[in-house]
């Protein structure tokens, strides 16, 4: 076997796989997630920038105390991130006026699919059923692959810790939802800027609320669809890549963008052994094959050989017999005349 | 190089090969497309004009330019030179298109703008003044720009506008006809008829424009009625609007300001910006002061569908109960309107009801007369305009901003508009519209108002009880009332039923209503309950869309004890709002937020700045950091 055809072989093995089974991948077309599994809807025509949520954050999550206080309001006038000592930031734009000033909280958005979970390797992230994507540091190899797969910037590490450092990220207060209470942020919110409920019902009253006031919202629910469906929705009256959303990253799910070739590997693993025995087989089948073809051929080419010399023998014999007796026959033809011409003799 | 339009128009359809060279030409004629509408931003200009009519032989190899118009004026009128520089001049009218000229094809068209433009900017150049860009500069003018960057405003006419335009027309020419005319397909000319003015629009709708070679015939004075040749106007679309627009605004401008006397003239724009930049009051006067035009229209109206839309009762009986006429105050209206054309759109100055039937027509453009005067999307109904008007007058808005858009009236308001006490149509199809007006004008005077009670008959003084009983038989008392019971009697029957007025009611409400139901981290609000009702009293009190549909003096409580029947004692906020999120009600707010929305909301849509929604401890004692109290 010539190693251009083993590798096309390999190759026609993985495609194989990918495009007849692509139920393998743990995708759907629309993945609904858990029926009933909650989340936050943020509508940032309601939102007055107070950061009572950042507060609130704080206060429930036990996080670290910030260097100015909660209610110093020029913090907002420059842009943050969620980082290793909070969960949650609220951000000021200006889209529009300059005295008309949009606020937007950024946290997890704890995805449908979540991008973070399908990029750890050791299972530190979990979606629960009730929609948080929470993390276990306690398996946490600290590759921080999660903090790269994140489209939103999301995962943050306490690189200050020397030796428990860990992935510090929004939980939805899912501690606290299991106790039936609202995230910290929600409860804290004075405007319901932030609404808590199941994910569904959420959709239905942001709809709602574009619907009956369609001069206050653009026709867009953030999250809906962006990257596959978010548990953390939003609503907004200026479009949102004017608010420091990401607008382009499509609503295909990151697992999903690669599931497709990452299935395929465990497949090709899996297949490995009987895919190198099928080409040893089938070498070694071949090469017997073709011995025995060679001996048959030599066999044949014997056997035909000796038939060819037997049929020129026995040429040989009959013509040499046929000789021999022309010979005899010629010899008595001769005596005869012989013995014809002495009885001649004699008689006369 | 004109081409006739009617000449391309006829074979319109047959001869489609033909059309299109011919709205090249007039595009190209037209020389600039104005870009994109918007309001005034800082680093935008409205006299910014996107030269971009190449576009009409292809893609364009090069960004359009940006032609700064304004600058242009104002450094040839420092030198002393007019529009001539660049336009053409037809009869002593400029021609307000690049040159006038236009061009067969690509190259010739490219050569007309840079021999034009280039010329001009060498010679400044070579005298050495600062000029635009030369030869070999091309993206000096050709710039890519990201965003567009001329914004303009639309320059209509409205009527305290026109009121200016009036005041300074009717000493030098006397007459409506300086501007309004009208074409009289008979003598095939523009002719005025005094009484039938209509806006321009009217006529000149249509977005292109057209060729304008042989449009001045004989050159006058002023720009109108007997200028324009009969022979062009045969058959002829009327112009479009910012062609006519331009040609006759501008063109007037310029003579005015070498006739009129005292330095008069120098007030007529004739810059981009001065027509085009968008400001609160073009014509720095107020509606008010503006006196009302005379153009025969009534002073009420009824609106109620035609006799001759099919589907009345006349027509179709199947059709008998309709809502009832309403009675239209034009007069009224008139006066809160910028323009005729705020509700007579396309200045066509006819009745509603002519077009718009019960039932979409294509005359009315398939909108039917409900949807004419209820569509909250249009700002032409009645609703949407009552809508936008409450939305955009900061004393109202506080409390509409709460309104849902779907039916932003309360049902109840129907009765408002839609007069109970207006006859039935089959009675008022066989009135005239004077005689429709004189009720409707007596409709309005009593509308929401009690009916005005009889003359009470004379009581007698003396009278008799009969009683007829089967066990006491056939009794009668006489009775005689004293005069003092006679007086008690007629000042009872004839005491007019109380009317509680706004004023007494805020006398009468708590002056402050303390909040504490959720205090904790933050301590209770004294809310000063009647001073902000007596604030909002006084913002609408002038107001005379409030005066016709805040029937009564509790819809002033309404616009915070919302969602309940107007009353003395209407619910309390926590009667309805309570935990947030709940599974019965997951849409309603929960008692904190409703507090705050309600005071935020209409504190921001009232312009009231102070205190900061922010600002916690304005309203609020501050008593301890918060831990936060789990409401679930």
């Amino acid at each position: 076997m010539h190693r251009r055809k083993f590798l096309g072989l390999l190759g026609a093995a993985g495609a194989g796989t990918v495009a007849h089974n692509p139920a393998v991948a743990g995708t759907h077309a629309v993945f609904p997630g858990p029926a009933r599994q909650k989340g936050v809807l943020f509508d940032a025509t309601r939102c007055i920038g107070c950061r009572q949520c950042e507060q609130g954050c704080f206060e429930v999550n036990g996080l670290p105390q910030p260097e100015r206080p909660f209610d110093d309001l020029s913090v907002l006038d420059s842009k943050r991130r969620p980082d290793a000592q909070a969960y949650t930031v609220v951000n000021k734009y200006f889209p529009g006026k300059k005295d008309q000033p949009v606020y937007i909280k950024t946290q997890c958005n704890h995805c449908l699919e979540p991008a973070c979970a399908s990029s750890c390797f050791v299972a530190a992230y979990t979606k629960t059923r009730q929609g948080a994507v929470v993390y276990d540091p306690s398996v946490c190899v600290g590759c921080r692959y999660c903090m790269i797969a994140c489209p939103f910037e999301i995962p943050a590490y306490t690189y200050e810790q020397a030796v428990t450092p860990r992935i510090m990220k929004c939980t939805m207060c899912a501690p606290r939802i299991a106790e039936g209470k609202l995230p910290g942020c929600v409860q804290a919110c004075p405007k319901e800027a932030l609404t808590f409920g199941p994910r569904d019902e959420l959709l239905h009253m942001a709809r709602e609320r574009i619907r009956q006031s369609p001069d206050r919202y653009i026709d867009h629910i953030y999250g809906e669809h962006e990257m596959g469906g978010t548990s953390w929705l939003y609503l907004s009256g200026v479009p949102f890549q004017k608010l420091g959303l990401r607008t382009d990253l499509g609503t295909t799910s990151a697992p999903k963008l690669t599931s497709g070739a990452l299935a395929a590997v465990p497949m090709v693993t899996a297949l490995w052994p009987i895919l190198l025995g099928g080409v040893y087989f089938i070498t070694k089948r071949k090469d017997l094959l073709a011995s025995r073809a060679k001996k048959e051929a030599v066999a044949s080419a014997l056997e035909k050989a000796q038939e060819e010399h037997r049929a020129e023998l026995k040429k040989v014999r009959e013509k040499a017999e046929k000789e021999k007796q022309a010979a005899i026959d010629k010899e008595i033809q001769k005596a005869r005349e012989q013995a014809a011409s002495e009885q001649n003799k004699e008689d006369s | 190089m004109f081409r006739n339009w009617r000449a391309g128009k006829k074979s319109r359809g047959r001869k489609a090969g033909i059309m299109y060279p011919a709205i090249i030409l007039v595009l190209l004629a037209a020389g600039f497309v104005w870009a994109n509408k918007g309001s005034t931003q800082p680093g935008k200009s409205p006299d910014l004009i996107s030269i971009n009519s190449m576009q009409a032989f292809g893609p364009l190899e090069l960004p359009p330019v940006d032609f700064a118009h304004d600058l242009h004026t104002q450094v040839l009128a420092g030198r002393g030179e007019g529009c001539a520089s660049c336009h053409p001049q037809v009869k002593d009218n400029f021609v307000f298109t690049f040159s006038g000229l236009s061009a067969e094809g690509k190259e010739e068209a490219k050569t007309m703008y840079h021999a034009q433009c280039v010329s001009c900017h060498r010679t400044e150049n070579s005298q050495g003044r600062s000029s635009g860009p030369l030869e070999g500069e091309c993206r000096s003018c050709h710039q890519k720009t990201s965003v567009d960057k001329s914004v303009y405003a639309g320059a209509g006419m409205d009527l305290a506008l026109h009121a200016k335009h009036v005041k300074y027309t009717e000493d030098k020419y006397g007459t409506c006809g300086t501007c309004h005319h009208v074409f009289d397909p008979k003598g095939q000319e523009l002719i005025h008829i005094q009484g039938q003015e209509l806006g321009c629009r009217a006529c000149h709708q249509k977005e292109e424009r057209i060729a304008l070679s042989s449009l001045f015939q004989s050159p006058d004075e002023s720009l109108f009625t007997p200028r324009i040749s009969a022979e062009y106007l045969a058959g002829m679309e009327p112009a479009s609007w910012s062609q006519v627009a331009h040609l006759a605004c501008v063109n007037c401008h310029l003579r005015f300001r070498e006739t009129a006397p005292n330095g008069q003239g120098q007030k007529a724009p004739v810059s981009c910006r001065s027509c085009h930049e968008r400001s609160e009051d073009p014509a720095g006067s107020s509606q008010a002061t503006v006196p009302r035009l005379k153009r025969g229209q009534p002073d009420a109206a009824l609106i109620s569908p035609g006799p001759d839309d099919p589907q009345t009762v006349l027509q179709d009986p199947e059709h008998a109960s309709l809502m009832q006429a309403v009675p239209f105050d034009h007069k009224l209206h008139e006066q809160s309107v910028d323009a005729c054309r705020s509700c007579h759109h396309q200045s066509r100055l006819e009745s509603c009801t002519t077009c718009h039937k019960l039932l979409a027509s294509e005359k009315g453009g398939m909108i039917s007369l409900d949807q004419a005067m209820h569509t909250v999307d249009s700002e032409k109904s009645c609703l949407g305009c009552h809508r936008e008007k409450t939305l955009n007058r900061p004393e109202c808005a506080g409390c509409h901003v709460f309104g849902n858009k779907e039916w932003p009236q309360d049902t109840d308001n129907c009765r408002i508009c839609h007069d109970p006490k207006s006859p039935h149509h089959k009675e008022l199809a066989s009135l005239s519209s004077k005689e429709q007006s004189a009720l409707a004008k007596d409709l309005l005077l009593t509308r929401g108002k009690e009916p005005t009670r009889p003359e009470l008959m004379p009581l007698p003084q003396e009278f008799t009880i009969q009683l007829d009983s089967e066990v006491l038989g056939s009794l009668s008392f006489p009775v005689r009332l004293s005069s003092q019971d006679m007086a008690e009697l007629r000042k009872r029957l004839t005491k007019e039923p109380e009317q509680t007025r706004p004023q007494d009611l805020i006398q009468e409400m708590p002056r402050t209503v303390t909040i504490e139901r959720l205090a904790d981290q933050y301590g209770a609000v004294d809310f000063p309950h009647a001073q902000i009702a007596d604030s909002l009293q006084k913002g609408m009190a002038e107001d005379t869309l409030a005066q016709a549909f805040h029937q009564s003096p509790f819809t002033l409580c309404q616009g915070c004890h919302h969602q309940s029947p107007p009353s003395a004692n209407p619910p309390a906020c926590a009667s309805c709002h309570g935990k947030p999120f709940t599974e019965q009600n997951p849409g309603r707010l929960g008692l904190k937020a409703a507090y705050h929305t309600m005071c935020m909301d209409c504190h921001d849509q009232m312009k009231i700045t102070e205190p900061a929604n922010t600002d916690c401890s304005a309203c609020h004692e501050q008593k301890k950091s918060r831990i936060i109290s789990d409401t679930k």
